[in-house]
């Protein structure tokens, strides 16, 4: 792991929001995983919001509910992650940080070329479950649409430890991908067929 | 102590070059393998996957009989171990859509989302996937209840009563991993008997929240929103059923993926790729392996073992282009 971060350009800034009172289990998991990759890198900042009390920057970040990970360079690039980052969803969150801070993305030119044209708010929740080996893929595309469009908010969502909020978006298999909570989809697909379906949810 | 799992695929998909001996189709244990023996061979080659790497293989839980694992392997961790070996050996390993290819040129063409790929050779190691049922019901209910994937949605259909629709070996395993969630399975074979290996027959006879419903077609999934319930029939007296569940999980069988090719190569009426013992399909420089291909058990071990006789059979046909 060590080596996977050795070649960053960029230092990546994670913020995690923590709480004591709500869902501190996963709370704990998270923010362990989180120090431990804080450790291996001098490349990786980890700072702590307290979910609680911390009231101004849960406001400024729009943050639903902890344990919530925000992975940015010097600005919020509109990147989260709701819940422990365990399981196939450990590769969700290394992926997003290699994107902050290798800095580039590997993704079709024409869904780059694409995706600049998206000029208004996007919202996309992608919502996974640790045991699901497909579900890093679509995590990694809204993840790399959030990156390259500032419009574009990329949020991954870990379906089990936030039952309300699957049962709101009517998961019931993942991935789910739901845009601007109106248009959604499930499975992992390619980028340029991605792409397609955020259109549709915005048009 | 959490379960952590890295594999790398999702962003490492940058590829300069352009020109390979050969390209391998598709990234699950049969690709894999054959990328690890044409490296080896010092075949430049790149192996292009359409959707995970593992493919079908990545998601099953445990694999209990591929050899040198006594203790069982989940299927991701045996095959990033599959990747990380072909990378060893040279071969670039990418997820990328492949949207055209030719084969009938000497030089063979493969266009993807990440360009155009020229090679002497090409494997095709595109596996299979799961099949559908086409009943009423299906379409409407995937990602609604119907399911075909225990891994990704167990969860949520805890502690309720879901239908497994297959009782082959995929059907059962599959259903013994969906009873650490579930309240209890009904189980739909369409045969008189499960066909599933003796052993894993043996463990779910032990199981008392299962119900075998043998000799039965699926007629229909139904319910409003999600599923209610599916009606079955019994093929042997005609009468039909209703069974109240919430979910159901498919395991009927495998179609390959084979939509890319039309004729070239030849394939079977089911869509097979046909081959002969070399591997080789009816077109110049093109061999397929693996589940893909008209063979008698899809299995991992079945797998590697025709990656490595293709990569053999490529490299020999290389050596004689080349001479």
């Amino acid at each position: 792991m060590k080596d996977h971060f050795s070649n960053f350009e960029n230092t990546v800034n994670i913020l995690y929001f923590n709480s004591a009172k709500k869902n501190p289990n996963f709370c704990l998991s998270t923010k362990s995983i989180l120090y431990e990759l804080n450790s291996i890198s001098p490349k990786i900042n980890l700072k702590i919001v307290d979910f609680d009390k911390d009231k101004n920057t849960v406001h400024k970040y729009n943050i639903m509910m902890p344990p919530a990970t925000v992975i940015q360079s010097n600005t919020d690039i509109g990147l989260r992650y709701y819940g422990i980052p365990s399981g196939y969803e450990f590769s969700t969150l290394i992926n997003s940080i290699t994107i902050v801070g290798r800095g580039r993305i590997d993704i079709p030119r024409e869904v780059r070329e694409k995706s600049t044209l998206v000029k208004k708010k996007v919202e996309i929740l992608v919502f996974v479950t640790p045991s699901c080996p497909y579900c890093p893929r679509a995590a990694a595309i809204a993840h790399k649409l959030a990156y390259i469009n500032e419009h574009i908010e990329g949020t991954v969502i870990e379906a089990n430890e936030f039952p309300e909020l699957s049962r709101e978006f009517n998961v019931m298999a993942v991935p789910k991908t739901v845009i601007n909570k109106r248009h959604s989809f499930e499975g992992a697909f390619s980028e340029e067929r991605f792409f397609e379906e955020l259109i549709k949810g915005i048009s | 102590m959490l379960d952590l799992k890295f594999h790398s695929e999702t962003y490492n998909n940058n590829v300069e070059e352009k020109d390979y001996d050969v390209i391998i189709l598709g990234a699950g244990p049969t690709g894999l393998t054959a990328g690890i023996y044409t490296g080896r061979a010092l075949l430049k080659t790149l192996i292009i996957e359409e959707r995970m790497i593992g493919g079908e293989a990545a998601s099953t839980v445990k694999i209990e009989n591929y050899p040198g694992f006594p203790d069982s392997i989940s299927g991701m961790e045996l095959t990033e171990r599959m990747k990380k070996q072909a990378e060893k050996f040279g071969a670039k390993v990418v997820i990328s859509h492949t949207k055209e290819v030719d084969l009938t040129r000497k030089i063979k063409r493969v266009k993807t989302d990440n360009g155009e790929f020229h090679s002497k050779v090409i494997i095709i190691a595109t596996g299979s996937s799961p099949k559908s049922l086409n009943v009423s019901g299906e379409k409407k209910f995937k990602g609604r209840g119907v399911s075909y994937c225990s891994t990704c949605d167990a969860p949520f259909f805890k502690d309720k009563t879901i239908a497994v629709i297959g009782a082959g070996s995929s059907g059962i395993q599959e259903g013994l991993f969906l009873l650490e969630y579930v309240k209890s399975i009904k189980f739909v074979e369409f045969l008189p008997k499960m066909t599933a290996e003796k052993i894993l027959q043996e463990r779910i006879k032990k199981r008392e929240n299962v119900e075998f419903f043998l000799n039965h077609r699926l007629l229909s999934i139904n319910g409003k929103q999600t599923v209610e319930s599916i009606t079955v029939e019994n093929r042997g007296t005609g009468e039909k059923k209703d069974i109240p569940v919430s979910g159901v999980f498919i395991y009927v069988g495998l179609k390959p993926n084979t939509e890319l090719f039309k004729d070239t190569p030849k394939l079977d009426k089911y869509g097979f790729v046909i081959t002969d013992e070399y591997l080789k399909t009816s077109q110049d420089g093109i061999f397929a392996a693996g589940d893909v291909r008209k063979k008698i058990l899809r299995q991992v071990a079945t797998a590697v073992g025709d990656g490595a006789s293709a990569a053999f059979s490529a490299q020999t046909y290389i050596e004689k282009l080349e001479s």
